[in-house]
């Protein structure tokens, strides 16, 4: 097992490696002109040189690019070109946008394979038909349109979620005011320790439903795990005492992620039903049913476990794709994530900046990436098998 | 020499014009029945008719334009008509009303759909060429050349190609839909496309018949050509497709915040409505905001559906 993750880390930091060069080049060769060109227009010659200078743009390209990757190895993104950390202000960013990610992806993941399985089990029909219609609709929906929609109907008419999101202004800092006056927490803080909760109560689940499995030879049934997991976290947020705060963020973050949610949950569902139509033509699948199991075991054990398989290797290609929808939701409801910070920097030509949040969202995929190997190791056999094979992994029993 | 299928029609002494006629018919045949799968699957058909319709759309706009409307009054960009307070809803002399500035949306909403074409087209030849190449080479030659290629992919594979054409854009404010839709295209093909069309093309080359092919002393160029590449054109006609899907939303995603908007298309309609919605103090422009974005999606649809009809042409496993 350490063998196969040393692999997948080293191939995961070439990948990465390459990226950020690339990154770096574009970014420093394409773009024409730099921040002193583009926005010291009054300065005499000798002081925008000063600037060059400090600035360290006067240097020829390939040592920007070692100071660059020098400085990165130390841990440190740059200095944005109006002088603040570039590492500081992503960390600040970086909370709220993966509280968003990592809710809405489990959570789309969760709905979409269900439905996909559901539906190509059941058939054409009048039911079926209607979700594949609609997750065709989602899939091809023009992403800020869809969240200007949500916004427009769940805050502005229905008034479910705070108005804060669609004013102009950062819903995290009102809250952060709110918060100050009860507690020392910062909302960024907070979202750090409602994430590892969130994560912890995953990970408790997944490892009780082994336990169970082991020890009964049962599983835990989908609506106990749906009821539960929600229920440990929210249950542990009021066991640290940090439970109403927490509260009020998922309240402010419900809308970003139901969008986000809406946004994935097509391209899962489809891949999910198509895969599924095609496996329930396998063999194996009669072979079970010869056998006399019970159609949900055929149906979950047999079928929707060897389906589910190319829905993961799918969300791997679209990482980097759901982390735009991210960048496109912050936009619309002002969540003061990654994506905001991002087209902020853009549009001053805050050249680290961008570099940076490009990167964080390469580290992002490529460690989701990591994670979702070792989960196809967890569920494909072939791959368990292949990687014995290949001497990665010891033969362990999972 | 290798004996393919041209030799032997050699062989029985046809002329030029003959052996093409008895190719064309072979090919007609053999996609008679790939089009019985595909007609099968109602909704390729919808996919079908719905990019008919974009097509008409695009070029009733010039011809429109020349015989019933007035460019004064129905210029996509310029136009004004001085005869009705803007923003005007839906009438009989504006089929969708006019836009805040008194341009006609449907004129617009037309215009934007022959960019869009050109845009999703290039992006899915050059997916297609890119990808097949990358695909067909790493599992040809494996070794060392898949290494490297496959390290490309998984870097390109971390790429968002919308940001990056957002960055793009931000630094050529002149690029039109060609630009975009290669640029697109180059990160498609280089990432996700490019690691399909692989695992696909080694299942393919894991066939009896390369084998033969190469024991038969094909060359490297002949084997890739002859034998690796046709079977992949069903799938990489479908990652074609589905690139224009995406092409299509990345590049409305582009003008969507405002930063190309040298050329139309129906994302910098939905960015002009909404930018105007604040200052000049209406309300939501429905009629404008509707159109574009409902033209996106089924633009996009269109193309999905298409490439899923495609698919099951594609997977024989599907053919029930």
């Amino acid at each position: 097992m350490i063998r196969f993750l040393v692999k997948r880390t080293l191939r995961a930091l070439i990948a990465l490696y390459l990226f950020i060069t690339f990154v770096f080049f574009f970014t420093q060769l394409v773009i024409p002109g730099d921040f002193t060109t583009q926005f010291a227009m009054g300065m005499n010659r000798a002081a925008r040189e000063a600037l060059q200078k400090e600035l360290g743009l006067d240097l020829p390209i390939w040592q920007q690019y070692l100071n660059w990757l020098h400085r990165l190895l130390a841990g440190s993104l740059g200095t944005s070109f109006y002088g603040y950390s570039v590492t500081a202000s992503m960390k600040a960013v970086l909370p709220p946008t993966l509280l968003i990610f990592l809710t809405g992806t489990v959570i789309a993941f969760f709905i979409g394979q269900w439905l996909g399985k559901w539906t190509a089990w059941r058939g054409p029909g009048p039911v079926s038909g209607a979700s594949t219609f609609s997750a065709i609709a989602l899939y091809t929906s023009f992403p800020p349109w869809l969240a200007f929609l949500m916004v427009y109907f769940f805050v502005r008419r229905f008034e479910l979620f705070p108005s804060a999101l669609f004013l102009y202004q950062n819903p995290l800092a009102q809250f952060r005011q709110r918060l100050s006056e009860s507690s020392d927490l910062l909302p960024n803080t907070l979202i750090t320790y409602m994430l590892l909760t969130m994560v912890a109560a995953l990970l408790v689940l997944v490892i009780g439903d082994r336990v169970l499995q082991r020890l009964w030879r049962r599983r835990l049934p989908l609506p106990v795990s749906v009821i539960l997991l929600p229920a440990l976290a929210v249950g542990s947020w009021f066991a640290f005492g940090f439970g109403a705060p927490a509260l009020q963020i998922m309240h402010l973050a419900g809308l970003p992620i139901l969008t986000f949610v809406l946004l994935s949950l097509g391209e899962t569902m489809l891949i999910m039903q198509t895969t599924m139509k095609d496996t329930l033509g396998e063999e194996y699948i009669r072979v079970a049913r010869a056998k006399g199991l019970p159609e949900h075991m055929v149906r979950d054990k047999h079928a929707a476990r060897n389906a589910v398989i190319p829905v993961f290797s799918r969300l791997v290609v679209s990482l980097p794709y759901l982390l735009t929808g991210i960048v496109i939701i912050e936009r619309a409801v002002n969540w003061p994530g990654m994506g905001e910070a991002m087209l902020l920097a853009l549009y001053n030509k805050d050249t680290p900046v961008v570099m940076g949040a490009l990167l964080i969202i390469g580290a992002i995929s490529s460690l989701a990436r990591l994670v979702l190997d070792v989960v196809q190791l967890y569920i494909d056999p072939r791959m368990r098998d292949r990687a014995i094979r290949m001497g990665d992994l010891g033969p362990v029993k999972f | 020499m290798t004996i393919g299928d041209t030799e032997r029609l050699d062989y029985i002494g046809l002329g030029g014009w003959q052996r093409f006629s008895i190719r064309a018919r072979l090919i007609l045949r053999r996609s008679k029945g790939a089009w019985e799968v595909f007609a099968r699957n109602r909704l390729a058909l919808l996919g079908l008719v719905l990019l008919g319709i974009f097509a008409v759309m695009a070029v009733s706009h010039p011809i429109l334009l020349r015989t019933v409307w007035p460019s004064g009054v129905y210029d996509p960009v310029t136009g004004y008509d001085f005869k009705t307070m803007h923003p005007a809803l839906p009438s009989s002399r504006h089929l969708l009303g006019t836009d805040s500035l008194g341009r006609d949306v449907l004129s617009r909403l037309l215009a934007a759909t022959t960019p869009t074409f050109v845009l999703g087209l290039t992006a899915a030849l050059i997916t297609a060429i890119v990808g097949a190449a990358m695909g067909a080479a790493s599992a040809y030659y494996g070794g060392m050349v898949d290494a490297v290629l496959t390290h490309i992919s998984d870097a390109f594979l971390l790429l968002p190609a919308p940001i990056f054409m957002v960055i793009v854009g931000v630094a050529f404010k002149e690029f039109g839909p060609v630009k975009l839709g290669a640029i697109y295209g180059l990160i498609a093909g280089l990432g996700g496309t490019a690691v399909v069309l692989r695992s696909y093309a080694l299942t393919v080359m894991a066939k009896p018949y390369v084998e033969a092919a190469r024991i038969a002393g094909g060359g490297s160029g002949h084997i890739i050509v002859r034998h690796l590449l046709p079977p992949m054109i069903p799938l990489t006609s479908m990652m074609m497709l589905l690139s224009v899907t995406g092409a299509v939303v990345a590049d409305a995603f582009v003008s969507f915040f405002g930063l190309t908007r040298l050329y139309l298309n129906w994302g910098t309609i939905i960015y002009t409505s909404q930018a105007y919605m604040g200052t000049l103090g209406g309300g939501i422009e429905w009629h404008v905001l509707l159109p574009p974005s409902i033209a996106l999606s089924l633009f996009s649809a269109a193309f999905y559906l298409i490439a899923r009809g495609l698919h099951e042409v594609a997977d024989p496993r599907l053919r029930v």
